[in-house]
Order: C-alpha cells, then structure tokens, then sequence
C-alpha cells in the first residue's frame, strides 16, 4: 500500500514538472496567439495587446503562472483561443479519438508482435524466420508519416477500399441504424490502425525473438525437457512466458512516443485526437490548450507506466513493487 | 437558355417549396433547387463574428451566413456605387452632399431565428465593430462613417465624415449586419468566448446547422419565412489538416471542391473526367522584401539602405523563370505591389528588367568589388545577407533557393533561414530581417496599399516590414484614392507604381491565380478575385447530374426548416 | 589384457562406448570420448572429475538431453531397464524423463524457472506423467516439499525461487525429481553451489529418498569428500575418457591410476602438517587439443616413451577394479618412480 501511495507521489511530481516546464517554454516560443492568423492581418500591437489583456496573456510569466495554478484548483483548464472553447471541451472531444486509435493498435499489435517473434524463434533461421524478419526490418525503417501517407493513398485512392481520412462520415442521414455507422466507424479505423501496428509490430517482433531465443537456451528450459513435458509445453510455459516480460517493459517505456507518433497519423488520417489537437495548438500558440494537453498526455503516460509496471511484475515476480528482491545468498 | 417548359417546372418547384413542411412534399425531391456542396480544405474558421474573425477559411462562412447591405461585383469598381448590387438593402439614396447615404432595407430579411431585419441591427453592428473593447482589426476600415441612425424600422441612415469615392465601398463592404437581439448583452471585451462566436445567427442564404470541431462544419439553406435564398440545400466545409487528405478526398470523390491545387497537382485533375479545373485571378502577389533600415541602430540597412544595391540585386533576378519554375503556368510575373485583377492597376507598367549585366556593373559601382570566390566584398564586409521564409510555404521556400542560387551569380552571398509561421510572423513584426520572401493578400479596396507600403505604415506595427518611405509615392497613393474620376486614379496609381518600381524596396515575383479543382456537377458562377466563393448561394446542380449525397434524407429535410419554426 | 564390459543382465543403466562430438568453428571435438559404466539397482556410481573432463555432458546423455551443435555418435549405446535409450521414439523417452529417471541440477537458481512458484513446479512433473488433477498434483507436491525437510511446505510451495535461500532451492529441485518415484537419479554436482553444513544435509537427504525407494543414483561430482560419503563405486574421468573405476574403500585404499594418486593427494586432510597442498603439474586439456596416445602422459609422475606412443586401453583388473594405465602391464615402473620420489623427500 504504502509503495502504491509512493508510485502515486512520485507520478504527480513529474506531472507538475512537466505541466510547469511546456506553460514556460510554449511562451518563449516566438510569437504569439493572435499573430499566427492571417499574415498581413491588420492587426496593430495595441489591438494585439488587448486581446492578449482579455484572455489573461499580458503580465509576466509569473502571474500568468499564478493565474493558471488558481484556475486549475478549480478544475478549470483555461480557455483555447484556436478553438474558441473551454481547454477541457476540447480535449474531452479529442481523447476519446485518441484512445480509440492508440488503445486499438496497441492490442493488436502486442498480439501480432509477440505471436510473430514467437513464431520466428520456433523456427529460427527457416524460411518463415527470414520473410518475418525482413517485413519488420521494413517497419522499423520506414518514416511514419510517409508510412501513413502511402496507406492513406493506397487504401483510399488507389484501391478505393476506405475512406480518405476522418473518424466518421458525418455525412451519414441522422437515422442511419447502428449497424451501419458501426461499419463505417470500422472503416474510417482500419488505415490509421494499420499504419500504427505495422510501424509498431516491427520493434515488437524483434524483441520477442530475441529474448526468446535467449530464454530457450536458459537452464530451467533444460530442467523441463528433463521432467519429461512435451516439446511444445516447454516452448510456450518455459521459454515463452519468460521472455514476455521485455517486451510488456519495452511496451512501458515507449508509451510517451506512441503518444507523440500519433500525430503525423492523426494529421495524415485527419484523425481528430489529442496528438492532432497538441500540435495545432503549438502552431497557433494557443497557450492553455498545449499546456492542458501536455497535462493531460502526461497524466495517461504516467497511468500507463504504472499499469506496464503491474503487468511486467505479474509476468516475472522478480520485479515486485517494492522493487527487485535479489535471491537471498546461498545460507 | 431555360425553356418555357423548365420555367413552368421551376415555378412549379418554387410554388411548391414556398409551402414546403417539414415533413417534405414528393415534388420538392425533383425541384431545381438541392444538392450538397462539400469543400475539402486544411483550415477552419477561427470563429464566426466578423468583428473579430482573422481567418479566411471564417470570412468564407461569414459571406454565405451573413448579408452586407449590398455586393461588389467581379469587376471590383470601388468607386461611387456603380459596381454594387443590393443585398440586404434594395435601394438607396445618397444624400445632396454626398456625406450620407439612406439604406432601405428588405423586409422580408429574416434573422436564422426568425426575428425580422431592422435598422436597428445596422446601427448595432457599427457600433460593436467600433467599439474599443471589442478592439476588432475592421474599425481602422470604417474610419470614414461617423455614424448610423435608422430613420425607421426599415431605413438606416450612414453618416460620412468625408465625401470620398470609396466612402459606398467602406461601409457596404465592410461592414456585416449583426442580430442586435442577440449581440446587445455579449461581453464585448471576450466576444470569442460567446456560444454565438460559434454557432451564430445571420440573415444570409445559408445558416450553421453544425459545427464539429476539427472535422466538419456544415451550412443549410435558410427557409426561415419560406423564402429560400439558396440552390443547394447545403454546404459542407470538410477539414483534413493535410493538404495531401485534403486534395485527395476531392479525387476520390468524397468532396467537391479544393480551392488550392498545387501546380504539380494539376495533371491529375485534368486527368479525373469529373472533376474541372477552374483557374481564377487572386488579389495575392508574393514579393523578396528588403529592410531598409537597420534594426538595431535605427539607421539605413547596410547593405539594402542603398538604392543602387537594391536595384542591382532585382535586375539579377530572372522573375519570369522563377514563377516558371514555382508555379508552371499558374502564376504571372508580379510588376508591382499590385494584382492585374484590382481597379488600381497599370497593366501597361514595366518593372525593372532582368538584366544580369546591369546588375554586375552596379554593384561594381557601388564599390562592391567580387573577390577570389567571386562574392562581393567592400571594405571588408561581405554581401551576404539573410532570407526569411516561412517553412510552412512550399512555394516560398522554393522561390526562395532559386533567389539564393541567382544572387550567388551576382556575387552575395544569401543565407536562407525557413521559420514557421508563428515565428515568421514575430519576425517581421520585430523587424528582425534583411531579406523576407512576403505575401500580401489585398483587399478589393484601393486603399489598401497603404497599409502595406506608405510611410504610415511603416512605423512600428504597420505591415510596412521593410520601412519604405516616399512622400512622393504617399502622395499619389492619396491622390488616387480620392480621386473620383477612374482616368485620374488610374493616373496616380500608375504614377505611383513607377516610383516605387524604380525604388525597389521589393522585388515583387508571383501573381499566382486560384487554381481550384470542383466536381464538373455544379454550375457555378459569381467568382470574384477576392472571393470564389462570393456566387455559391447561385451555384446550382442540374436534376440529372445529381449524385447519391444530393438526395436530402428525411432528417435533412427536416433540418432545412426554419431554425425557429419548432419553439 | 583388454575386454569390453559385457552388460550384466541386471543392471539398471548400461552406457557402451558413448561417444559426444560438437561441431564448432575450428573443427570437430569429442569431449565425451567412449565412455561406458553400469550402475546396478539400488547402488550408487559417482562419476568424479575436473571441470572440463566431460562428466557432466556424459550425464546429459543418459536423457537425450544433448542439444544441436552437439551430438551423441552413432555407435554408442546407452542401456535403461533393457531399453536402448538412444533409439526410444519421443513420446517413449518422454514417459522416461522425470518419471522412471530424473536430474538434479547444479545450480538451482537457473535450473528453475523464475516465474512460476515452487509448488507449480513440482506440480507440473505430475501432471505431465499422470492423469492428477491441479488440487491433487498440488497436494502431491506440498507433501514433497515436506518430505525433502522444508518447514511450512505449504507457505513455500506459494513461493518463487528468488524468495528461497539456495538450500532450500535445490530441496526443491530434489523434490520435484523425486515425487514421482524414479529408479534412477542422476545428480550433476548437486552441492557444489552450497555451503559445506547445507551439502552434508542434502546429501544425507537424497541419501535416505534413494534407499527407501531403492533407487540407483549417478553422482557427478568433484569432490573426492563427497564420493567418500555418498557413493558405493567411482569411475574417474579424465579427457573424456573413464581412466579408473573401483568399489570406494578399494580407490582411496590404494589407487592405480597416477591421476586418481594426484586427486587423493590434493585432497587437503585435516590434521595435516604440510604447509602446501600438492598439486598435479601442468593443467587439463581441452577437448580440442588432446594429446595423442595417453592424455595424461604430459602430467604423469611416472609416464614414459610407451606413453606418448601407444594409448593405453581399459585393464581390468578383477573385483571390479579397471584402469586405463600402462602401468597396469610394467608396475616395475611404478615401484622404481615411487623409490625415487621417497627419496628425494
């Protein structure tokens, strides 16, 4: 109890560090709200001035910072000038989107990932091992957005099979029934969710495979061969379940880039979710949006670690949550 | 032509839709009117009260939601009232001396909420555009009403403060009329965060039936009082940040329409039966602006303070090949800071040839002698200088290596600095350049170059980056816009084009035209250089070239009723 | 006089002439070079050797449990309860692994796999061999643990390997070779990674498990203190090949081959008054770069041209004594080396 009160301390703390750094750096970045709109826009400095003035964006850091402090006690997240609505609107529209896009990737690719390095370590060094291997050296090189882009296009133009882009067709009549606008949400969903697992599966894969062949050499592989448990047992109880815990580490630690990668997905896909929102919020330096973003992406980053953390104890008992217990000498 | 027997048909459908409830009747299915427009674009309007709306992609919305009180036509005659057509006032009547104007308005307007049209909104729309809190860009445009009063319900009455030939142009132009029953109690200094900035209420052809954040925006036709202003029932803005989505979505044949096809794009819309290309003049030119004076010192640039070097440097640049090569054949070579499509141009002016020749023995001139790397030097400095791009521009960027390779011919040294457009922005307003590759997109008034290039605007806070400063060509740019007689504006622009061509505190490079790709569908018209979009309550789609997405469903028929027949 | 063994018909394991080559980057090396032995029902063999002799691979042998580059000849044969192991097809073998025969491993910290808990894994040997159901294989297993002296077995069956100290590890391991009743263990240096008061306590254990159930046991090890405890006959292995084998009172009474003379005498003794402990000059080869002829020839007090010449074959020498010696042929040498040395002391 008392470590998950710690691991919850601890989680804040960076969620405060965070939040505090991006609200100083986002205003140190050139320009500013209101200059980022049309060019030429015949907007003078005094008017800029006083627009900056009625959304609370004169005076110096410190009091802005003071401001945001009170009105983040009350639950308040500031007001987004790039999108003309409370910050905690916008992001309430956007997250959901991005954890359908990420939530969905992410299962399935662990899936995928583990199922083909599992399969490539059984057949180590055959044809099937080569052709995987080769796929998810691809995937590993292959530039994101480029990646998106060519999906995008060869799904949605070259063989017309999926829509270009968006989450939904709003287009739809209002009374469509719920099967089909279940359909065309799957539709709008399989090429951004294809081009996340194929850029994910690839380091999965790979990991797997490794510390897979590393743990069919292990010496408690030989121990089971010796208790007589059929070939297939020993594969999947005894090498297998023991090399699933790097990969579910790996799955830990990447978590702020799944995040962040997701916005060349989201801006290829004109996918509407958080990643979307973050970047075109920097653009247009539309100050509390980013910084509730930031928020909020950190908040789910440090729930995520936590859950890796939980997970990956559960797969190897030696990292417990009080931390690693080394095995107690030879007394 | 229409036929006797389409005519009967229409009036038959128009008959039929005046009545029209909302539980739809057969013969409106078939009616002339109809159909779904869907815009792919990149951008999404800021917010949708004009006061404050800096975005484009809102000044779109707000012409089809919103009424002026009368439209200029394509030809963009500012002068006197000639070139206008009437709006939302029918007719009017300048007073004896010219310093007021008599609106009388339709009264058939309707508000989207069914409220009627008054004097009263005009007054109030003035006033909120004017007033300081609101601190909206447009009140330095009006600076020449003193006044609205509405004489009656239906008579508003405009109030110059001087008699000027672009005095109908200002106020009809730039002023929205605004729902003064809705507006009266908005916080003025905050008016963004109002529900109206975002789901606001007009008496144009067209009204917000939704607008989803980051995704879509779409316009009905307005029926309030059973007139219906509009051909299609409906205009959809559909948002894909990339403009690679965005174009797509258009070939596909999920939008309509894409206003902003890149030159290397252009094949495949030709190659798409369904699809036309469709090339229109802009108001937007792109220009190598130079910074006269030097920022930290307040003094002359020390390299561009000299006329010489600034002319040497535009003879040394091949324009025509460079618009050439950015834009292939969508672009014609900018003479000067202005567009061949605006009233105020001098389609016979020559700008500066390109001559490299001339260009060396000036520099050589002016003491910059070319040193063993054949880069120019005098007294120890180097012609070298820094071009500020905006990185988000492909064009710019692109113009600007091209630029960079024809100095080095010339001997500088160019050093290209690609910012994004928050910076760039901050930049220029800092004054922080030697060189900027700019984009001014005008107004359709005159007067517009001012803001860009007289000695006013060249203070801190003008869009006069650069510091240009010439009584002379401040001068005829006044004369022009106060001139009555189009012989003697002309004359003065003219005169005024020379001067600042023979300055050159620019080198002004591309007029590039729209280059749109629409569904061959829709009959179009209306386009005008500063707006495409200024016809599209006209643009229409035959009954037989109608596709799967113009068909309204029950649930669109019912949204085609007035907003405020059901409370 | 050299004759092979001829297996007697009651041994429970036969291994004949069993030959193990790996295939490596410089070549083909054997490092279990024709070996063979029997152990009877219900007696113990302890196979002694340094590290690097090849005793460990020769147990792998027994359960197939050589893997790729390795492999076991062609030509050898290793016989269990009349079954020649070496062409059993797999299901076979399996029903043997674990069940008939199992191992004890070395190092339990690596012998057993780190995620699941004590009691899955003796659960586990079970069910693999019986049709016992989970709650049963378990009670089975918390008995186990029990009976291999562990307090609280039902606490520690719950337990991970990396929350039991090492003693309590390799109990564990005993007991998931016992639980099933084989005939035959075999134990790969069971001790070795334990503290002297722990090894004498499992070794008294595995003592004990083996004659209530009558069991043979293979006792690699090498340790000579431990052969004096555990074993009732040693086969001494040097370079892959058996150079000695004898009844233990018999080899440290009087051994014969001079690299079993070397062991004893390096073996430090309490109550000893020499200051160093002696040892064999010179160090074991690898399997690679074995000398010709007689491997131990290089180290050997008493080897001479005959040696390095001819290798010496396995002689028997009755009362189920062999030796791998030429001495065995000229013990005149013997005696005359042993003068000389006496003297120079």
């Amino acid at each position: 109890m008392h470590a998950l009160i710690q691991r919850i301390w601890h989680g804040f703390v960076v969620i405060a560090l965070v939040a505090t750094a991006t609200f100083v750096l986002v205003r140190l970045a050139p320009g500013d709200p209101f200059a980022a709109a049309l060019e030429n826009a015949r907007l003078t400095p005094a008017l800029r001035e006083q627009w900056r003035a009625a959304y609370g964006l004169d005076g110096s850091i410190g009091t802005q910072f003071a401001h945001w402090i009170a009105s983040l006690a009350r639950g308040d997240l500031g007001f987004s000038t790039s999108t003309n609505q409370p910050v905690s609107r916008a992001i309430a529209a956007a997250l959901p989107n991005t954890l359908l896009l990420i939530g969905t990737s992410i299962v399935i690719a662990f899936m995928l990932g583990i199922w083909l390095g599992a399969v490539q370590a059984a057949g180590r060094g055959g044809i099937v091992d080569r052709c995987i291997g080769a796929i998810t050296l691809i995937g590993n090189a292959v530039p994101d957005f480029w990646l998106a882009l060519v999906m995008l296009l060869a799904g949605s133009y070259w063989l017309r099979l999926f829509p270009v882009g968006g989450v939904a067709d709003l287009l739809l009549p209002l009374g469509a029934s719920w099967p089909v606008l279940l359909l065309d949400r799957a539709r709008h969903l399989v090429l951004p969710v294809l081009t996340m697992v194929i850029l994910l599966v690839a380091p999965i894969a790979r990991l797997q495979r490794t510390a897979l062949l590393d743990r069919l050499g292990a010496e408690w592989v030989r121990t089971a061969t010796a208790k007589g448990v059929a070939r297939r047992t020993v594969f999947r109880r005894h090498a297998w379940r023991t090399a699933l815990g790097p990969v579910v580490t790996m799955g830990g630690i990447a978590l702020p880039s799944l995040f962040g990668g997701a916005v060349f997905i989201e801006r290829v896909f004109a996918w509407p979710g958080m990643g979307r929102l973050a970047a075109e919020a920097v653009a247009a330096r539309d100050y509390h949006l980013v910084v509730g973003c930031v928020l909020v992406g950190t908040v789910m980053v440090v729930i995520g670690s936590m859950l890796a953390d939980h997970v990956s104890a559960w797969l190897d008992p030696r990292l417990t949550q009080d931390g690693f217990e080394p095995g107690r000498g030879l007394a | 032509m229409p036929n006797l027997r389409d005519l009967r048909f229409l009036s038959l459908c128009a008959l039929a839709a005046c009545g029209a409830t909302p539980d739809g009747t057969p013969a409106a299915a078939v009616s002339a009117t109809g159909g779904t427009l869907v815009i792919s674009t990149p951008a999404e309007p800021d917010n949708l009260l004009p006061p404050i709306t800096t975005s484009i992609s809102g000044r779109q919305v707000e012409d089809l939601i919103f009424q002026r009180l009368a439209d200029i036509g394509a030809s963009l005659n500012t002068v006197g009232d000639a070139g206008f057509t009437p709006n939302l006032a029918t007719r009017w009547q300048w007073s004896p001396d010219s310093l007021s104007i008599a609106f009388t308005l339709d009264s058939a307007a309707r508000w989207h909420d069914g409220v009627p049209v008054r004097a009263a909104d005009v007054r109030f729309s003035l006033a909120l555009v004017t007033d300081p809190r609101v601190a909206s860009p447009t009140a330095l445009l009006l600076a020449n009403v003193d006044s609205i009063s509405a004489r009656d319900s239906l008579t508003a009455v405009v109030w110059f403060k001087q008699r000027r030939p672009d005095q109908f142009f200002e106020i009809v132009h730039q002023l929205y009329v605004l729902p003064e029953h809705l507006l009266r109690t908005a916080d003025r200094r905050r008016l963004a965060a109002a529900p109206i900035a975002m789901m606001p209420i007009g008496s144009g052809p067209f009204r917000v039936a939704r607008w989803v954040p980051k995704q879509l925006l779409e316009l009905v036709a307005d029926t309030t009082g059973g007139r219906r202003r509009a051909q299609l029932d409906r205009v959809v803005f559909a948002v894909a940040p990339d403009p690679v989505t965005a174009f797509t979505r258009v070939v596909t044949g999920e939008a309509d329409l894409f206003e902003a096809v890149r030159p290397d794009k252009v094949a495949e819309v030709t190659s798409h039966p369904q699809l036309h290309l469709v090339l229109t003049p802009t108001l937007d030119y792109s220009y190598l602006g130079f910074n006269l004076v030097d920022q930290k010192t307040g003094r002359p640039h020390s390299l561009f303070g000299d006329r010489m070097v600034r002319r040497a440097l535009t003879m040394a640049t091949d324009r025509r090949s460079i618009v050439m090569n950015v834009y292939d054949s969508l672009a014609v070579q900018a003479r000067g800071p202005f567009t061949a499509a605006q009233s105020t141009a001098d389609t016979a002016h020559v700008p500066l040839p390109f001559a490299p020749d001339s260009a060396n023995a000036l520099l050589d001139a002016a003491g910059w002698m070319r040193g063993a790397d054949s880069l120019r030097r005098r007294n120890g400095m180097l012609l070298a200088f820094g071009m500020l791009v905006p990185s988000t521009s492909v064009a710019r960027m692109r113009a600007a290596v091209l630029l960079q390779e024809q100095f080095r011919r010339v001997g500088a040294d160019v050093r290209i600095e690609g910012v994004d457009m928050g910076g760039f922005v901050s930049r220029i307003s800092a004054r922080r350049f030697d060189t900027m590759v700019g984009a001014w997109s005008q107004d359709a008034g005159p007067a517009d170059v001012r803001a860009a290039w007289t000695s006013a605007a060249a203070t801190a806070g003008g869009n006069n980056a650069g510091a240009y400063r010439s009584p002379q060509f401040d001068a005829h740019v006044d004369s022009g816009v106060a001139a009555f007689a189009p012989t003697a504006m002309r004359a003065h622009f003219a005169a005024a084009w020379r001067i600042i061509a023979d300055d050159a505190p620019a080198i002004w490079l591309a007029e590039p035209l729209r280059v749109m790709a629409v569904h061959s569908r829709f009959v179009t018209s209306g386009m005008r250089p500063d707006a495409w979009w200024a016809g599209v309550a006209k643009w229409s789609i035959p009954p037989d070239r109608r596709i799967a997405r113009d068909a309204p469903a029950p649930a669109h028929a019912a949204a085609l009723a007035p907003a405020g027949a059901s409370r | 006089m050299t004759a092979t063994h001829t297996p007697p018909t009651d041994a429970l394991l036969s291994l004949r002439d069993v030959r193990v080559t790996f295939r490596t980057a410089d070549g083909v090396i054997t490092p279990v070079d024709g070996v063979s032995f029997d152990i009877a029902r219900g007696e113990t063999l302890a196979l002694v050797g340094e590290s690097g002799c090849g005793k460990s691979l020769t147990a792998l042998t027994i359960l197939r449990l050589i893997d790729a580059p390795g492999r076991i000849e062609a030509g050898s044969r290793i016989l269990f309860e009349g079954r020649d192991v070496l062409t059993l097809p797999d299901k076979e073998l399996r029903s043997i692994r674990g069940r008939q025969a199992a191992m004890i491993f070395q190092e339990p910290m690596t012998a057993l796999n780190p995620v699941y808990s004590a009691g899955e894994q003796i659960a586990e040997v079970v069910r693999t061999h019986t049709k016992a159901s989970r709650s049963e294989a378990w009670t089975r297993a918390v008995a186990m643990l029990g009976a291999v002296g562990i307090s609280s077995p039902d606490i520690r069956a719950k337990q991970f390997p990396h929350q039991l100290s090492g003693g309590m590890r390799q109990r564990v391991m005993i007991a998931m070779a016992l639980v099933l009743g084989p005939s035959l263990l075999i134990a790969d240096e069971p001790t070795t990674a334990l503290v002297v008061t722990i090894q004498a306590q499992l070794l008294d254990l595995l003592r004990e498990a083996q004659q209530a159930r009558g069991a043979s046991m293979l006792l690699i090890t090498h340790d000579l203190g431990v052969v004096a405890e555990s074993a009732q006959r040693v086969a001494v292995m040097y370079a892959g090949q058996i150079v000695e084998e004898a009844p233990v009172t018999a080899l440290f009474a009087a051994p014969q081959h001079p690299y079993t003379e070397g062991l004893m005498a390096a073996m430090p003794r309490a109550g000893s008054r020499r200051e160093r402990l002696t040892t064999i000059p010179g160090t074991v080869p690898p399997p690679g770069a074995w000398p010709l002829a007689c491997r131990f020839a290089d180290r050997c007090a008493y080897a001479w041209s005959r040696c390095t010449i001819e290798a010496p074959p396995l002689h028997q020498l009755g009362h189920g004594r062999t030796s791998r010696c030429h001495l065995v042929e000229e013990p005149a040498r013997r005696v005359a080396a042993q003068a000389t040395a006496g003297a120079a002391s």
